[in-house]
């Protein structure tokens, strides 16, 4: 089974989006800050993280740092999944280690949905 | 109509369904909205909208709120009561969880409220003091009583 760390902070939100993926098969936690990440991974490799950027204790950027730094780590695929729509932004979350970009302003939940499907086929 | 109905049976018709319309009293008028909930085993009911939204408003007027749960033959539930806001965030989690397992009861749904960003939304929770029941299934053509069922709600 395929696992996915998803980082959000919108409580009800990544709620849905846990109990929807683990309908379609797929092994999911959720952290609700960045600040809390390493926790998880320390005893958990997932093979996808799904990251917002914007969160109030430790936002995206720092945690794609954070990833970037350790050597474990640093191979497990990220899709960052955000408000910014900046190319500044999208580039430097891409300098720093985020394998996928999705737009949460322009795309519908089914699309992200598929695109973690589309990264981690779940078969 | 002789029919008697278990609280079980009310509130594993009203998870089936997990959503209902609402009405609420603004300054200006009447306020009707069609809302995802959850129900707990002692009839409180759960909901969450925008904070600034006008039910919302209306809630901060007048905490009344009537509302109604149907399913095409199937039952129809009408009740009242007073809105609250959940503010401890121990109770806004569990709420959340048990609004999250409503979601999950309808195939493919997102609700309206989740496109929302998180900091924008409140949650509400609302204390029945009245509840009444429709059965659809077995109506008669004629019945000369009221064919609502009253239900005692715990207390």
């Amino acid at each position: 089974m395929k696992k996915i760390l998803f980082v959000e902070d919108d409580k009800f939100l990544v709620r849905i989006y846990k109990l929807k993926l683990e309908a379609v098969g797929y092994s999911v936690r959720i952290v609700e800050d960045g600040d809390l990440v390493q926790a998880v991974l320390n005893e958990w490799t997932p093979d996808l993280i799904v990251l917002d950027i914007m969160m109030p204790k430790k936002d995206g950027f720092q945690v794609l740092e954070e990833l970037g730094k350790n050597e474990e780590m640093r191979d497990i695929k990220v899709l960052a999944l955000t408000q910014l729509q900046m190319d500044s932004d999208i580039n430097l979350m891409k300098r720093l280690g985020a394998n996928y970009y999705m737009s949460k302003r322009q795309s519908t939940y089914k699309d992200v949905i598929e695109k973690i499907q589309s990264i981690i086929p779940n078969n | 109509m002789n029919q008697q109905i278990s609280h079980t049976q009310i509130i594993e018709f009203m998870r089936s369904v997990s959503i209902m319309s609402t009405s609420t009293i603004a300054v200006d008028g009447p306020v009707n909205s069609i809302l995802l909930f959850a129900v707990d085993d002692d009839f409180t009911i759960y909901f969450s909208t925008h904070s600034e939204s006008r039910k919302a408003k209306a809630l901060l007027n007048n905490p009344h709120i009537a509302l109604s749960i149907w399913k095409y033959n199937e039952m129809l539930v009408q009740a009242d009561g007073l809105v609250s806001l959940v503010t401890d965030p121990k109770a806004i989690d569990a709420s959340f969880d048990k609004l999250s397992m409503a979601v999950e009861n309808i195939k493919d749904f997102w609700p309206p409220v989740v496109h929302i960003e998180g900091e924008r939304y409140s949650i509400y929770k609302i204390k029945l003091s009245r509840l009444s029941v429709l059965p659809l299934k077995d109506l008669t053509i004629h019945d000369y009583h009221n064919p609502f069922l009253s239900v005692i709600l715990p207390a």
